[in-house]
Parts: structure tokens; C-alpha cells; sequence
């Protein structure tokens, strides 16, 4: 009934192989409308705003200080919390996924929170905690520590909001692959630091750097957690993207969008970075499931 | 190098793996753990390598030649082991895999460069791998991985090999090759070894001596030929091997089932009690006539491609068994499906249920 048309019926018109085929062009003109619509179009226009008095201007909004200073401090956000997110995603993905213990799957929830929670209340959580009013304000103030309307505000918020990033690209991995190397490894006289370097990064070297990219990309691009915790003084809390925001709404629109487009190009490399990654990882996982295969076929035998 | 291990107990929670088992592995010998799913003999494996610990109310103790090293760690006690999956360095070459246990030993004890190629050259001749040290796990096939798994553990010189189920992950052709390879293998370098199987056929071809286990406790151990001939106890005689079971009672140190009457010694201790017996299907020979004390019974069935010719019979109160003959023997019978016929046992083994329960 579905297949192609029978010999015997030449006269009946193939309904049933044309309309798949008005389906499937159809589904891909509304992807591709929709795709023009909201990122195409958009990425067009900045760099068509940013780009509208001419190269010379645009060149020229990143020698204002205040943009500088912007692009500084997100890379030295970035730097801080990037490393720091890599060592403790590796840690939770190594605790979870080669050992047993109670309240793991607690724990693998927890990694998710930041995900969950909106990042205005990531940036709210800290403004209550070391804020002024908040329950280490005093203290913090009484000892010359300024963490809110400061760069730590801006490092801890973007932190929290990029844990998840690294652990959770890990933890899949890590599973698949069990801890049955590592023993190995102990077995033959490696010690934890010599089974760890030589055993368990190079299994997840591209799984990492993919949890990176991502990780990265966040951190570079975070507005609402870091906007709360910031305070927007100019050339001392201000990141890029909120930097954007500054010059927006004093109407200087070139400026703005030059800033913006920066924020456009790391999506794209990201994005590229991504795709290459992508790849290396799958046939990571492909290599897991291979070697395992024998487990598969031999279950159940202790 | 000699294992000695007293007292070793092992839970997993509620789960209790190994229940103060006791057992010596003389030097040099070649020794299988065979058991079915769940009897602790892989937990075994791994409580003598250190990758568990043993636990347990009694001091439990693992001495190597003579020492104890139920304290030590896993890095310490110098033992080889072979994992079931293999667990290869799988972004590592073939080369590095065997390399790995010299590469990490610390500075002042690992051998030069040189020594370490040389040392790899040799055990890649050993196992049979020569030219395939630049190719990665996931390019070698199960046996290969399993050889290299092997040439791995056997780098950093181990006085014991240990190994999990070494030919449980292969089909069944080069599983036969590979443990005619291994017992030969053995023979040329004659570590202590022990390995793992749930096969019984692969423990009495390959080992020197055969530990039974069953349910966390040791059943049996001794000589393929002594296990296989003498089983201790029922699970044994049911584990290697298929067999026929008749039941019965005790009377005057015979077993009386049915119409058989079988010679019991153990029978005098416990008149009166229920007897089982165990049958190996080639010990029931078949008659034509019945002389007296043998079971009547049906052939269903003849399966006469093999080595030996298998009879299914249905005996005198619908109780299926099994016979193998020769193929003279068959032949001298000219037997066919559906005719009446009568068993005897040639050989067989009386268990006598425990009185005092």
C-alpha cells in the first residue's frame, strides 16, 4: 500500500511516494525559514550595524578603555573559572562514574542545578551570601574582602553557572568506558597519579575539550548571573556582554554592535571548534562500546 | 611461587561471595577456579591479586611463598593479572600496552630504553604477535587482544598470573586453540598460575589441579582426573558433566531404586535413608533381555552424528534418560527408536542423604 506503485496499476497516481517528498521539503523550508528568521537574520544584523559608519568606526569602539576593559576581564573571568570548572568536572565525573557510593545519583542531580535554576537567581544566590545584608556580609566587610560589585562576585557567578558543563560531557564517557583500565593499570604497578595521566585523561582527552569549548563559550558569553553580582562600574566590573548592554542604552549603537560581534565570532568558532570535536568524541564513545562488546555477548557469566 | 590462603570471606552488602575459604596453590602449577555464575571464584581471583580486600570475622591471611601479604597493596604483591575484557589501554599501540607496567615503574627500578624494546620484542615473539605492535586494540581481534592482555601482565615479571575467565569472550574454535596455546605456554614459563572459568571442559583439559566452587565454598580440589572420577559431592558429579539421577532408599548397605539395586558402603551407616544416584550416560549399558534387576525402558530417540551415539530413552514411569554408546556397541545392538529395552549400570556413584538432619 505504501511502497512504490504496483506494474499491474500504472493509472493510479502515486499519492503515497509524492506526499513524503512535499512532507520532507516542507519540514526543511520551515527549518530553514525559521533558522534565517532567528539566527541568520540576527547575525546578519549585527555585523551590519556594527559595520554601518564604516570599518574605520568600527575599528575604533575597541579603542574606548571601558572596551578593553570589558574584553580583559571576560578573559580573565574565563581563565579563572574555566581551568577551575575542568578540575572539578573531572573530579565529580571521576567520583560518579567509577565509584559506588551513597547519594551518587543525588549528586549527579546536583551537578545539573545549574542548568535548572534561572541565572538571575545563580547571580541572586551570591548577592545573599556575601552581599552586604547577606549572611558573610559583615564579616567580609569587617576583614576589606569585596566579593559582590567585584571581580570574585563575577568569577563565583560565572563559575556556578558553568559547572555543569565539563562534568556532564565526562560522566556518559567515563561510564562507558568502566574503571576496568584503571585497575589494570594499578595492577601493573602504576600509582594514582601515573593511572589518571597516562590512563584515564587520554580516554577522555576529547570528551574534555568538548566540555571546555562549551564551558568557555558560556563563561565568555554569561549576562544575567554575572549582571547581578556586578554592579556595572565601567572599566572595573563590567564584562563584555554587559558592556554591550551599557553602550545600547546610551544609544551608541555602532559601539554596541562591534562589541556584540565579538561575542558572535567566538559562537561561531565555538561552534566550528564544536563540530570538530564532536566528531573525535563520538568515535571515543564508538572505541568504548567496541572494546565492551565481549561484556555483551557474555553476560551474566560471573 | 606457592599461594596459601586461610579464612577468606568476601560480602557485597547483603551478598556473601566467599565463605571462609581455605586453599593451597602449590608452585608452578597451573590451577582452575570452576564454578557457575555467582560461586566467588572470581571474587577469589581478585582478593588474591589485592583488587579486593577479604573480609570476615577470622583473620584472613594470603601468603606467597611462605609471606603474608594480606596487608599489601594491589601495586606490591607483583602479580600478573588478565582481566576477562581484557581491559587494554585502548589509545595506546600494542607496543605500549606491553611496555605500560616497565614504563611506570619509578626511576631508579625502570629499565633503560633499550631493555624495554627488547623486553617487548621478546614477549611479542612469546605470544605469537610479531608485527602487530603499531596497531591499536580496537583493530585487533578477540584472541589477539587477549594474547596481548597476557604479554602484558607477563612484562614486569610477575611470580603469580592470575586470570579472569581467559577464554570466556572468544567463539568457540579459538578458544580451543588458545588454551592448548596457554597450557603450553605455561609449560615453557611455569609461573604459578590460577585462572577463572565457568567451563568444565576447558578447567579438566587445561589446569594441573581443579578447585570446584560453589555458593562462596570450596567443593572439590584436586586433579582433573580425581574431580571428574571421584566428585566429592552431588554438585560436583551435576557440575562436571551430564548425568542421570535415580532416587531411592537405603537397605543393607545397597541402594534399592526401583528395580535396580546398587552396591552402597555408605549405605550401612544410615539404613533407611533416601539414596540418590548418579549415572554418567556413557556408564548405562542397554540389554535386549532383562536377566534380572535391570530397568525397563523406551528408546525415543537416537542421535548417532559424533563421536559417541546418544539415546534418549523414556524409562519404566516416564523418567527420561540419557546413554551414549560407542558406535561398535551400537551397531552390535541394531537397536531402533520405539523398541523396549533395558538399562544397567555399568558404574555409578550413591549419595546418601545425611541421617542425622
Amino acid at each position: 500500500m505504501l511502497g512504490a506503485p504496483s506494474t499491474h496499476d500504472s493509472g493510479a497516481p502515486a499519492t503515497g511516494s509524492r506526499d513524503p517528498a512535499a512532507v520532507k521539503w516542507g519540514l526543511i523550508a520551515a527549518t530553514v525559514l525559521f533558522l534565517l528568521l532567528f539566527l541568520a537574520l540576527p547575525l546578519a544584523a549585527i555585523f551590519t550595524e556594527a559595520l554601518r559608519k564604516g570599518f574605520g568606526a568600527y575599528l575604533a569602539s575597541f579603542h574606548d578603555p571601558a572596551a578593553l576593559d570589558a574584553i580583559k576581564l571576560t578573559l580573565l573571568v574565563s581563565a579563572i573559572a574555566v581551568p577551575l570548572n575542568v578540575v572539578f568536572g573531572l573530579a565529580a565525573a571521576w567520583a560518579i562514574a567509577k565509584f559506588e557510593f551513597v547519594g551518587k545519583s543525588l549528586l549527579t542531580t546536583l551537578i545539573d542545578l545549574p542548568f535548572a535554576v534561572s541565572p538571575v537567581i545563580s547571580g541572586l544566590i551570591y548577592v545573599l551570601l556575601f552581599g552586604l545584608h547577606g549572611w558573610f556580609g559583615s564579616w567580609l566587610s569587617e576583614h576589606n574582602f569585596k566579593i559582590i560589585f567585584a571581580v570574585p562576585g563575577i568569577v563565583l557567578a560565572t563559575m556556578f553557572v558553568t559547572f555543569p558543563f565539563v562534568a556532564r560531557e565526562l560522566i556518559p564517557l567515563m561510564q562507558e568506558q568502566g574503571s576496568d583500565e584503571e585497575q589494570a593499570a594499578l595492577v601493573l604497578g602504576a600509582n594514582g597519579w601515573q593511572t589518571f595521566r597516562r590512563v584515564t585523561l587520554p580516554n577522555v582527552k576529547w570528551g574534555l575539550l568538548y566540555g571546555v569549548i562549551l564551558c568557555n563559550a558560556r563563561a565568555m558569553g554569561e549576562f544575567g548571573a554575572v549582571s547581578v553580582v556586578s554592579g556595572h562600574i565601567r572599566g572595573l566590573t563590567d564584562t563584555v556582554p554587559l558592556h554591550v548592554e551599557i553602550l545600547y542604552n546610551e544609544y551608541n549603537f555602532v559601539a554596541a554592535f562591534a562589541v556584540a560581534s565579538l561575542l558572535a565570532l567566538l559562537a561561531l568558532v565555538t561552534l566550528g571548534a564544536k563540530t570538530l570535536v564532536e566528531m573525535k568524541v563520538r568515535r571515543e564513545l564508538a572505541e568504548a562500546a567496541a572494546l565492551a562488546s565481549p561484556r555483551h555477548n557474555n553476560e551474566g557469566q560471573s | 611461587m606457592s599461594i596459601e590462603l586461610r579464612n577468606i570471606s568476601k560480602s557485597f552488602g547483603q551478598f556473601q561471595a566467599l565463605r571462609g575459604v581455605n586453599l593451597t596453590v602449590p608452585d608452578g602449577q597451573l590451577v582452575a577456579l570452576l564454578g557457575p555464575s555467582g560461586s566467588g571464584k572470581t571474587t577469589l581471583l581478585r582478593v588474591i591479586a589485592g583488587l579486593e580486600s577479604a573480609d570476615g570475622a577470622d583473620k584472613p591471611e594470603i601468603l606467597f611463598h611462605r609471606q603474608d601479604v594480606a596487608g599489601a597493596d594491589v601495586r606490591s604483591r607483583g602479580v600478573g593479572f588478565v582481566f576477562q575484557h581484557y581491559a587494554l589501554f585502548r589509545h595506546m599501540n600494542v607496543f605500549e600496552n606491553i611496555a605500560f607496567g616497565l614504563r611506570v615503574r619509578p626511576r631508579a627500578a625502570r629499565p633503560a630504553e633499550a631493555q624495554i624494546r627488547e623486553r617487548v620484542r621478546e614477549l611479542l615473539r612469546l605470544v605469537q604477535l610479531e608485527g602487530l605492535e603499531g596497531r591499536f586494540p580496537s583493530q585487533l581481534s578477540g584472541g589477539q587482544r587477549q594474547r596481548v592482555a597476557l604479554a602484558r601482565a607477563l612484562a614486569v615479571e610477575p611470580k603469580i598470573l592470575l586470570l579472569d575467565e581467559p577464554f570466556g569472550a572468544l567463539d568457540a574454535r579459538v578458544r580451543q586453540d588458545l588454551r592448548r596455546w596457554l597450557r603450553r605456554l605455561h609449560d615453557e614459563i611455569h609461573v604459578t598460575s590460577v585462572f577463572v572459568t565457568h567451563d568444565q571442559e576447558e578447567a579438566l583439559e587445561v589446569a594441573d589441579r581443579v578447585v570446584v566452587m560453589n555458593k562462596g565454598r570450596i567443593e572439590q580440589e584436586g586433579t582433573p582426573d580425581d574431580v571428574f572420577h571421584n566428585p566429592a559431592s552431588e554438585f560436583v558429579m551435576n557440575f562436571l558433566g551430564n548425568v542421570n539421577l535415580f532416587h531411592g532408599r537405603v537397605e543393607e548397605g545397597k541402594a534399592v531404586l526401583g528395580s535396580l539395586v546398587v552396591d552402597s558402603p555408605d549405605g550401612k551407616k544410615a539404613p533407611g535413608a533416601n539414596a540418590k544416584l548418579f549415572v554418567r550416560p556413557y556408564d548405562l549399558d542397554i540389554r535386549l533381555e532383562d536377566t534380572g534387576g535391570l530397568l525397563g525402558a523406551r528408546i525415543v530417540r537416537i542421535q548417532s552424528a559424533g563421536s559417541v551415539v546418544k539415546l534418549e530413552l523414556l524409562a519404566d514411569g516416564e523418567k527420561p534418560l540419557h546413554v551414549e554408546l560407542t558406535h561398535t556397541r551400537f551397531r552390535e545392538l541394531k537397536i531402533a527408536p520405539g523398541r523396549r529395552i533395558f538399562v544397567v549400570p555399568r558404574d555409578a556413584r550413591v549419595f546418601v542423604e545425611d541421617y542425622t538432619i
